[in-house]
């Protein structure tokens, strides 16, 4: 059926067209026959006829209609598409010939018959073709002259219609009104309605709103009037708004009301309206009334999306607040159109973006009411946008908190950065995750008396996405200190351990947090998580400098050692010695502590009077310490060595010196070379000389003064000479030889050494040690060093060979006859005499006991000799009287040389006792018929006591 | 007395040393580490008190050793005195455990050290002697028993001038005491200083004119000097049993024989036993080539 009735209608349409094309090409055709035969009679008047030009022109112009309306059905047949891109012109070529040679023929008139009484008519074709081309300021142009030379009414009238119609499209209201208002009071046609609807429209532009309305009314009114053509919707339309902005708001209602439409839609129609002109007071109090009068919803709603952008453009931030509410219920219930969700999203978005935009200025920073009151409002709206945008949640979520953060209101902000942070969390979005994160540490950061469970959520939830970087650092710092607040050490040392993964290099971090921790331990005095501790740290669980872990284990070593100290201070020696073995026993002991519990037990087991333990215990303490801590307690180790040779425990207490010096070899104290004697003089004591010889190399190696080394070399020297070790004898003697110290001693040891190799008959060696004797013996004597008496003795012995040889040439010296010859034997026997004598006096001059004896006791046998012999000597062959004259001279001589003998005699009496010269051969000066000897070896008595004399 | 002494010492020493090496921890107890008073030098622990010997008179109140060596009887008390007994018994294992029982009792007291040095003399470990008596000296730097002490170890090395100084340094210490002047004389005698040993000798017998060896010493010293009748006199004062000592006996008959009564002389020589000091044996046959020559 419907189909039938189209086919019907298009049927319709169809004979309609045809028809009217028809009655075109008909009136074109009598038009054309008019035409010719104006054309033919104005030939004839050779063109002075300006009625038949005008008829032409009007003909002509005619025809331009018709053509025009057919071209424009032609050209709106067309489709669109290929329509826009032909040439406009080509289709309109015939209406525009038309056209053309109506101006044509107009233009000719108006030049040649100026006069012409239909002039106005002419004007008027010129300006309504101006007009239909579109050219408005010619189409004014001509349309005016129209209006000023017509002499007929109706044309004239037409002029003014097209002339306001012109100037009212060329918003030239003021131009339009009077050309209205004198043709609309001179004719009253059809199109007076429509007329006049420009008249009110022009009246209202130029505010004269009283007379628009008026107008408008009159037009309404007429429009019911069929002879009119009907303007009445388009009143309804717009009268409103002249009410508006007439402020007559209350009219217009009752003019809504009266004619029985819903003028709340109009209303808003008007409104819009308003807005759109940028008067949006007018505006609000339309949308007011509206919003009075409305009781739908649907439009209440529409009024209040109006409501918010005017509130919007008009900075009205608290209406807008109002509207935004309502319109966020009516988003509840559903109300909202696509559009409006759009708009109301946007209007949220864009206040809350201002709002927060001067909150944060200086602007209200004075006015701090104000600027509570306009971060609230943004805060709300983007609450509002969270649920309206729910795909940018996080996002409005964040600018809540941002809002409130730049406002001061950091609990708030907080919760909003938390709620953005679990948002983005939960939607897996990235960019809002860390700036929700970094608001939410900036806001704890602000805070006084911050919320430690806050902190605690934030810097976990920071250290668990973001283990590693510059800020994690400090949050991995405040986790540590948060948790430690709340005393829940467990977490804090979890957070050390994340540390000790994410920085392991950094020493310092940790070591501040294992300190912390530590000290609770401490405090709590549990040495087994400290002990875990430092496990920990040997295990390199946690990094921390050598500095640190040093300190750390002292800290060990300083507990552990601290309560067994206190029953140490206290007395209680016996709890104290067992409390140091368990330390030692410990597994868990740290070095250190061992090392001290060592040492003390040392000192403890020597109080005990125990040699075994105290040299154990010193001797372990010794092998562990370090050289600079051995030295802190030197005097205790040198007691305990003192003590265990005081005990006759040699070797422990040689060899706990001999410790004790390596330990602090490098060091230069007097402790060091005491050390070293003792040790090496009891090595030797007990029979060690290797012992007393690794003490000498260890005193070399500690930079031992010299004579120190050469006392310990002198002692193995004799010991080895007692042990009769030849070879190592000799070594030590070819030593010290040259010692500064020794080489007078050593002369003792050179004698021996060469009457050593004289037994063996070692010729090269015995003159060898013979050139050393003779050399250190006159270094000796020259420095005037003290020599010892044996080896003066044998100094003094090799001379008195020369007195002996002496002795002897004078034995060999024998006083003969003649005189001269006794003459001079006598003379040679007193020159070797005074030879003798002068060699005595060297050997004496020696100061050998020895030497002083025997050179006494040659000069007194030589010297008694010889008186022997000359007090003996007769001269054979010669008269008594000679005899007795010579003996008379040479007794003389004799008893005087012996008188000298026995003054020797004496001399060396006197010598023994002054010097108590300790020499057997003393009794040669007894004057007993034999020398009386005494060997008293077994008298010399040991004292072991003082006498109670 | 002496069995009496022994017996004593040998519980005193059994009792100290019935428990080898150091005590337990669970043996230990507080009471172990009360300090040990220390006993410092008194005079009244420096002599010998309850002597009896014939021969050494001189010296009772000195030396042990003579007392020992003259057969004599000592009571020894007390610490010191165990130790000295030890060391002269030559028990010295249980004088080392002694002495490490009490050197903490005794450790600045020079008697202590001056009995450890004698022990370790005795025991002929001379330089762990030497270390005690200069420990002895280190405490009392005038005592003269370790001077003395020490000049005996250098008659051992026969460093005789050092001797002299020593036995000079402990005379001069102890104006009264005797050793030192013994050992001086001694000292002077053996090297025929007769009249310096005279010297000490006299005062000596003016202490005791019936010590043997001041005895022996004076006839000894006055038959170098020349004067025989004095000699004799003071050798007439010896027991004779002693005579059979060469020490005793050679000079003895050197004297009856200077002094015409070789008869005497030779009947004592015959006498002598020179195997018991073979150092005289030189001697004794020069004697006895003159003595046996003599008409």
């Amino acid at each position: 059926m419907k189909i039938i009735s189209l086919i019907i209608l298009i049927s319709i349409n169809l004979s309609l067209a045809d028809r009217i094309d028809d009655r075109r090409n008909k009136i074109i055709k009598i038009i054309n026959e008019e035409l010719s035969e104006v054309q033919r009679l104005n030939g004839q008047r050779n063109n002075r006829d300006p009625n038949l030009l005008l008829r032409m022109a009007e003909l002509n112009l005619e025809k331009a209609r018709l053509w025009k309306e057919k071209e424009n059905k032609d050209f709106l047949s067309i489709p669109i598409k290929k329509r826009r891109k032909l040439n406009k012109k080509r289709y309109f070529r015939q209406s525009n010939k038309y056209f053309n040679e109506a101006n044509r023929l107009c233009r000719r008139i108006t030049k040649r018959f100026k006069g012409f009484n239909k002039i106005g008519e002419v004007y008027y074709i010129l300006g309504f073709n101006a007009k239909e081309s579109n050219n408005q300021n010619l189409a004014a142009k001509y349309l005016y002259r129209a209006t000023k030379k017509s002499r007929n009414s109706q044309t004239k009238v037409k002029s003014q219609i097209s002339l306001a119609e012109v100037n009212y499209n060329q918003k030239r209201y003021r131009k339009a009104i009077p050309l209205y208002e004198s043709a609309l009071s001179k004719y009253n046609d059809k199109w007076w309605t429509k007329d006049s609807f420009n008249l009110a429209w022009s009246y209202y532009r130029v505010e004269k709103y009283s007379k628009a309305i008026s107008k408008m009314l009159d037009v309404y009114k007429r429009s019911s009037n069929k002879k009119y053509i009907d303007m009445s919707s388009q009143v309804e339309r717009d009268i409103g708004l002249f009410y508006a902005s007439a402020n007559r708001v209350n009219d217009g209602i009752k003019f809504y009301k009266k004619i029985g439409i819903n003028f709340t839609d109009q209303l808003l129609r008007v409104a819009l309206s308003l807005i759109s002109q940028g008067k949006y007071t007018k505006a609000n109090k339309v949308l007011y009334q509206a919003e009075k009068y409305e009781k739908r919803k649907n439009k209440l709603l529409e009024i209040n999306i109006e409501q918010l952008v005017l509130y919007e453009k008009f900075s009205k931030f608290n209406n807008h607040q109002t509207a935004a509410r309502k319109i966020y219920v009516y988003f509840k219930e559903k109300k909202l159109n696509d559009s409006q969700l759009k708009t109301f999203k946007f209007q949220l978005a864009k206040v809350a973006a201002i709002l927060q935009k001067q909150v944060v200025s200086k602007t209200y920073k004075r006015v701090p009411k104000v600027r509570f009151a306009k971060a609230n409002q943004a805060i709300e709206y983007f609450e509002y946008l969270t649920v309206l945008a729910a795909n940018k949640r996080d996002e409005y979520n964040y600018l809540k908190a941002e809002t409130a953060f730049a406002t001061g209101m950091k609990t708030r902000a907080f919760e909003y950065y938390k709620k953005t942070f679990e948002t983005s969390k939960s939607d897996n979005k990235k960019t809002f995750l860390v700036r929700s994160m970094n608001g939410m540490i900036a806001s704890l950061g602000a805070k006084k008396g911050t919320n430690v469970v806050n902190n605690i959520y934030v810097f976990e939830e920071y250290i668990s996405r973001w283990p590693k970087g510059k800020r994690a650092k400090d949050i991995y710092s405040r986790l540590f200190r948060s948790y430690l607040s709340q005393n829940e050490y467990n977490k804090a040392k979890s957070v050390l351990e994340r540390y000790s993964v994410a920085y392991r290099k950094d020493y310092k971090t940790q070591e501040a947090m294992i300190a912390n921790l530590m000290d609770i331990d401490r405090k709590a005095r549990d040495n087994k998580k400290i002990r875990a501790w430092i496990t920990d740290i040997d295990n390199k669980k946690y990094l921390v400098s050598t500095k640190y872990a040093r300190k750390l284990k002292e800290l060990l070593t300083t507990i552990q050692i601290e309560n067994v100290q206190t029953e140490l201070n206290k007395g209680n020696k016996k709890v104290a010695l067992v409390g140091y073995h368990k330390i030692i026993n410990d597994p868990y002991s740290t070095k250190r502590s061992k090392i001290n519990a060592k040492y003390n037990l040392a000192a403890l087991y020597f109080e005990l009077n125990d040699t075994i333990n105290a040299s154990l215990w010193a001797n372990s303490a010794l092998d562990e310490m370090s050289g600079k801590d051995v030295l802190k307690f030197s005097e205790s180790f040198i007691t305990i060595s003192n003590f265990l040779f005081t005990s006759l425990s040699f070797k422990k207490s040689s060899e706990l010196s001999e410790k004790y010096v390596t330990k602090i070899c490098k060091y230069k104290r007097k402790s060091k070379r005491t050390a070293l004697k003792n040790s090496a003089f009891i090595y030797l004591a007990d029979g060690n000389i290797s012992g007393a010889e690794r003490m000498v190399s260890l005193g070399k190696k500690c930079r031992v003064r010299s004579s120190v080394i050469q006392l310990i070399e002198y002692e193995i020297m004799k010991e080895y000479k007692e042990q009769k070790n030849w070879v190592r004898y000799e070594y030590y003697i070819n030593k010290l030889k040259d010692s500064k110290n020794y080489y007078p001693q050593i002369i003792d040891e050179l004698i021996y050494a060469k009457e050593l190799h004289q037994k063996f008959n070692n010729v090269n060696k015995v003159k060898k040690y013979n050139t050393f004797i003779w050399r250190n013996y006159y270094r000796a004597k020259k420095a005037r060093r003290n020599i010892s008496m044996s080896s003066l003795d044998y100094i003094a012995k090799i001379k008195l060979i020369e007195m002996d040889n002496l002795v002897a040439k004078l034995n060999l010296v024998r006083f003969e006859f003649p005189e001269k010859v006794f003459a001079k034997r006598q003379k040679l026997k007193l020159d070797l005499l005074s030879k003798l004598t002068s060699v005595a006096d060297e050997i004496q001059a020696i100061g050998s006991g020895v030497g002083i004896v025997q050179s006494f006791k040659k000069l007194e046998l030589s010297y008694l000799k010889v008186s022997e012999e000359i007090l003996n000597f007769t001269p054979r062959g010669k008269s008594k009287e000679y005899i007795k004259a010579f003996k008379n001279d040479f007794n003389q001589v004799g008893s005087q040389i012996k008188l000298a003998a026995k003054e020797y005699r004496s001399e060396a009496i006197r010598a023994i006792n002054n010097n108590e010269i300790l020499n057997v051969d003393n009794i040669l000066f007894q004057k007993n018929p034999i020398p009386i000897q005494y060997i008293g070896n077994d008298v010399f008595s040991l004292m072991d006591k003082g006498g109670n004399k | 007395m002496k069995v009496f002494c022994l017996l004593l010492l040998l519980c005193i020493v059994g009792c100290a040393t019935s428990k080898k090496g150091p005590k337990s921890l669970d043996e230990i107890s507080q009471e172990d580490f009360k300090p040990v008073k220390s006993v410092k030098y008194n005079k009244s622990d420096d002599n010998l008190s309850k002597v009896k010997s014939n021969f050494t008179s001189v010296s009772n109140d000195e030396s042990i050793q003579r007392i020992y060596k003259y057969d004599g009887d000592v009571k020894l008390d007390g610490d010191l005195g165990k130790l000295a007994s030890l060391c002269y018994e030559k028990k010295f294992d249980e004088a080392v455990s002694l002495v490490r029982k009490i050197n903490k009792k005794y450790v600045s007291n020079p008697i202590f050290w001056n009995h450890v040095g004698t022990c370790f003399l005795l025991k002929k470990e001379r330089r762990k002697a030497l270390l005690f008596f200069n420990k002895s000296i280190s405490f009392k730097s005038n005592y003269a028993p370790a001077l003395n002490n020490l000049g005996i170890m250098y008659v051992f090395e026969n460093d005789y001038s050092r001797a002299l100084v020593a036995f000079k340094k402990a005379k001069r210490y102890k104006n009264f005491s005797s050793i030192p002047r013994l050992n001086l004389a001694n000292l002077y005698l053996n090297f025929g200083l007769f009249d310096k040993s005279i010297k000490e000798l006299s005062t000596l017998y003016a202490i005791s004119s019936s010590d043997v060896d001041v005895l022996n010493l004076l006839g000894t010293a006055y038959l170098m000097k020349g004067e025989y009748k004095k000699s004799l006199s003071y050798y007439s004062k010896i027991d004779s049993d002693f005579f059979e000592d060469p020490r005793f006996g050679i000079n003895y008959a050197v004297a009856l024989s200077f002094n015409g009564n070789n008869n005497k002389a030779k009947k004592m020589f015959a006498d002598i036993s020179i195997n018991q000091n073979k150092v005289w044996k030189d001697y004794y046959n020069t004697i006895k080539a003159i003595i046996g020559d003599k008409k």
